[in-house]
Formats: C-alpha cells, sequence, structure tokens
C-alpha cells in the first residue's frame, strides 16, 4: 500500500447511475448528500458519508451536462466526499490537519443544514394555511391632493401649459442616429461555415461582396483566421493582393 | 394600570396614524416614556392579538398595524385580492435561515446551504420578506433581517407563536457509533 496516493484514487462511477435522480429536486448538494443519506436509512456520520460518496459522484458527472451552472457547488462538496471515503478505506492513512476538519466539517455542515430545513418546514406549514394580514398603507395608499397657490389665475396656468408643451417639444426633438447592425466574429464564423458546408471552395471577394462596412470586412477576415486556427477551413493566396481562396477542410 | 392602558391607546393611536412601520425609536421619542414600560405596553397589545380584527406586528424593534390573519378570506375578498404566490422550498429554507439566525451574512446562509443563494435573496428582498442592514462590526458587511412583511405575509401574529430552534431541532444529532468503523467494499 505505500506509494498509494489516495487522491489519485479513482471510484467507480456507473454508466448508468443506481438511482435515477432529477437536477430540479435537490437544493444544492448538501439536499442531495441528505437525500442519499436517507434512502440508505443511515444517520449522519463519516461512514454514511463514505457509502453514499460513489452515487454522489455519479449524480455530479450527469450534472455536468444538465446543469453546470450549479457544478461548482457540488464539486466543492464532492472533493469533501474523496477525502472521507479515502479515510474510510485506509484508516491508517496519514492525513493533514486539514483534511481531517474536512470530514469533521461536512457532517456538521450537514446537520446544521438538516436543521435549518426542518425549520424550513414549519415555514412551508405556514405558508400552506395561506393565511395573512395587510396593513392600510399596502392597499390604499397616499392620497394625492391638488393645493395650489391662492395667487393662481387661470390665464397663469395656460402660460405654464403652453411653457411646458413648448419644452417638451425640445425634448421630443432629442437627436436621433440610426442603429447600425454589428456583425459579431461568432455569427460570422457560423456564416461562413454554413456557407462553406456545401461547397468545396469559396473566395474571400465573393465572401465581401455584400459587406455593408469595413467593420463587417473586419470581422469577416477574423472569422476566417478563426476557422483556419480551428483547421476547419484552409486559405490558399497565389501572389500578394490576388483574392484569397478558402477550402472546406471537412 | 390606568396609566398602561393609557399608554397602550397612545401607541395604537399613533401607529393607526403612521399607517407605515414605525420604529421603537420614534415611539420613545414621541411617547417620552421609559424603556421598559414601552415594551411592557407592546407586550399586552400583542398578547391581544389573538382576538382582535386589528393586531399589532412586532418585530427587530419595528412596529405595525395590520388585520388579523385569520380573517384572510374575509379581507382577501372585500379588497378583491389575490394571496399572494406560495414560497419555493429554496426561498423557504432561506428563510428559515434567516428567521432563527438574524441578522445574518450572505456568507453565513451560504454556508449552511452549500449553494450560492444569490438569486433567492433578491427574490426575497423584492418580495419585502427580508431586508438588508449594515453590520455594526463591519460597514463593508451587510445582513439580513426579516421583516413586518414577513409576518405578514405567513400570517404571524406574534414571533412567539414560532418554535424554539433548539427545542425544534433537539431530535436531530450525530450518531457516534458510526464514526470508527471503516466500511467494507
Amino acid at each position: 500500500m505505500s506509494g498509494f496516493n489516495p487522491l489519485h484514487t479513482r471510484y467507480p462511477v456507473p454508466d448508468t447511475p443506481m438511482v435515477q435522480i432529477k437536477v430540479e429536486q435537490f437544493e444544492g448538494p448538501l439536499d442531495l448528500l441528505l437525500q442519499l443519506i436517507e434512502d440508505q436509512q443511515l444517520d449522519v456520520s463519516t461512514m454514511a458519508l463514505a457509502k453514499v460518496t460513489e452515487q454522489f459522484l455519479a449524480y455530479v458527472k450527469n450534472l455536468q451536462e444538465k446543469n453546470p451552472t450549479s457544478l461548482a457547488d457540488f464539486l466543492i462538496i464532492a472533493a469533501k466526499l474523496l477525502v472521507i471515503k479515502s479515510k474510510s478505506l485506509l484508516p491508517n492513512l496519514e492525513l493533514g490537519i486539514e483534511e481531517e476538519e474536512t470530514a469533521y466539517d461536512l457532517t456538521t455542515q450537514l446537520l446544521l443544514y438538516k436543521k435549518f430545513k426542518e425549520a424550513a418546514k414549519v415555514l412551508k406549514k405556514l405558508d400552506l394555511r395561506r393565511r395573512q394580514s395587510w396593513t392600510r398603507e399596502v392597499e390604499f395608499g397616499e392620497k394625492v391632493a391638488f393645493t395650489p397657490d391662492p395667487d393662481i389665475t387661470p390665464q397663469i396656468l395656460a402660460q405654464s401649459l403652453r411653457h411646458l408643451a413648448a419644452e417638451l417639444k425640445e425634448i421630443v426633438r432629442l437627436p436621433s442616429q440610426i442603429m447600425k447592425e454589428v456583425v459579431s466574429i461568432s455569427e460570422k464564423i457560423a456564416h461562413i461555415q454554413q456557407l462553406i458546408a456545401g461547397k468545396l471552395e469559396t473566395s474571400l471577394s465573393s465572401l465581401l461582396k455584400d459587406a455593408k462596412s469595413k467593420t463587417e470586412v473586419i470581422v469577416t477576415f477574423l472569422a476566417l483566421l478563426e476557422l483556419t486556427k480551428q483547421r476547419i477551413i484552409s486559405l490558399e493566396q497565389s501572389a500578394h493582393f490576388q483574392d484569397i481562396i478558402i477550402k472546406n477542410n471537412g | 394600570m390606568a396609566e398602561s392602558l393609557n399608554l397602550r391607546s397612545k401607541i395604537l393611536a399613533i401607529l393607526f396614524v403612521a399607517s407605515k412601520p414605525v420604529a421603537m425609536k420614534e415611539l420613545l421619542d414621541a411617547l417620552e416614556v421609559p424603556d421598559d414600560e414601552l415594551m411592557a405596553a407592546i407586550g399586552e397589545l400583542v398578547a391581544q392579538n389573538q382576538t382582535s380584527g386589528i393586531i399589532l406586528l412586532a418585530h427587530n424593534n419595528k412596529l405595525q398595524l395590520a388585520s388579523n390573519p385569520e380573517h384572510s378570506s374575509e379581507v382577501k375578498k372585500f379588497l378583491s385580492l389575490e394571496l399572494r404566490e406560495r414560497l419555493t422550498d429554496s426561498a423557504l429554507e432561506t428563510l428559515a435561515i434567516i428567521t432563527y439566525r438574524q441578522p445574518v451574512s450572505k456568507a453565513e446562509i451560504e454556508n449552511i446551504r452549500g449553494v450560492n443563494s444569490q438569486y433567492t435573496l433578491r427574490h426575497l428582498l423584492i418580495r419585502g420578506l427580508i431586508e438588508k442592514v449594515q453590520s455594526p462590526s463591519d460597514k463593508r458587511m451587510q445582513l439580513y433581517k426579516t421583516t413586518l412583511e414577513f409576518m405578514q405575509s405567513l400570517g404571524i401574529k406574534d414571533m412567539k407563536e414560532l418554535p424554539d430552534f433548539e427545542e425544534l431541532t433537539k431530535n436531530i444529532s450525530l450518531t457516534p457509533i458510526a464514526e470508527e468503523k471503516p466500511i467494507e467494499t
């Protein structure tokens, strides 16, 4: 066993997970862990955590495709689980203090989470009663009253209104500018790929035939460079300033 | 006794016209009574919440008069209102942490839940169920608290209705026996 590094151990991750778990069902990695442990009717302990590690990893693997945004949260817990699993497989393994704490931390973290899930149930029960109370301000709002200055005459009001109308005209006449259509490189790449998919080759001049602006010419050229880098197309030019021939590598 | 009745009715009078949450400090300034007398009078008023059509919501040093949640359906009908949407599980989970740990930081909430809670917190803020306050120890840090609207939304008449956290969770604990044995594979 000497020279065996537990952190490099690979646990068999079944291609089809033993338990089918829906992504939406869980509030997060701790919720998933709790469920896995409870499914096996285990109490929260490091041993229980070691037991469900494989299922957890299988789930995370699945998550990678379905919901990559929440992956980071799951990976943190997965790393902790692997430390615990290593320790349970190799009891004599000397782990650093930090790793030892990890195992302890995860069980306490899980317990605390479980407690708050219990508290959430209390709130849920209240929520389901559908009882609510209202305050006065919410429904009636502030009363808006119009109390004009006693000196105001209809003439003054009319004059103010005309003044306001004149000012509004200025505001309405804001400088206008026509929005230019912007073509991004990725759009251009997709476009070129689509164009070239049908035929074996095309040329730069034909690509630029419909270009509406200098920017579009530049973007087209950048897109060609990117596609060349990705080896999707190859470029040929027989002499300086000659047309560039674009060939489909696919 | 007459004096305490007097104080209670003064409190109600102010809260009635205020028609918005009133801070304890504002009441103290207006009524010019000692802190503990005011607290006692508020306690007495809250105790009457169970049987009154108008109740006194008192939470996090703020006070407001509201309708009794027991009359939800009648008030709703009168105002032609819809009840608010139900809370999602992640909202309830986050709300539970804030309820029992307040004032609490986002970091602590996320540590307990094990997930990024930015979105859920924003949702709760928009619905007015929680509010952000500055941490007294570190001005750069924001802490979250539940609001009077939280009480209204869940029909809580008195924060004492909520079970004690320790009491509620006392049966959730570690099982010590499982610690030592390695598992067979």
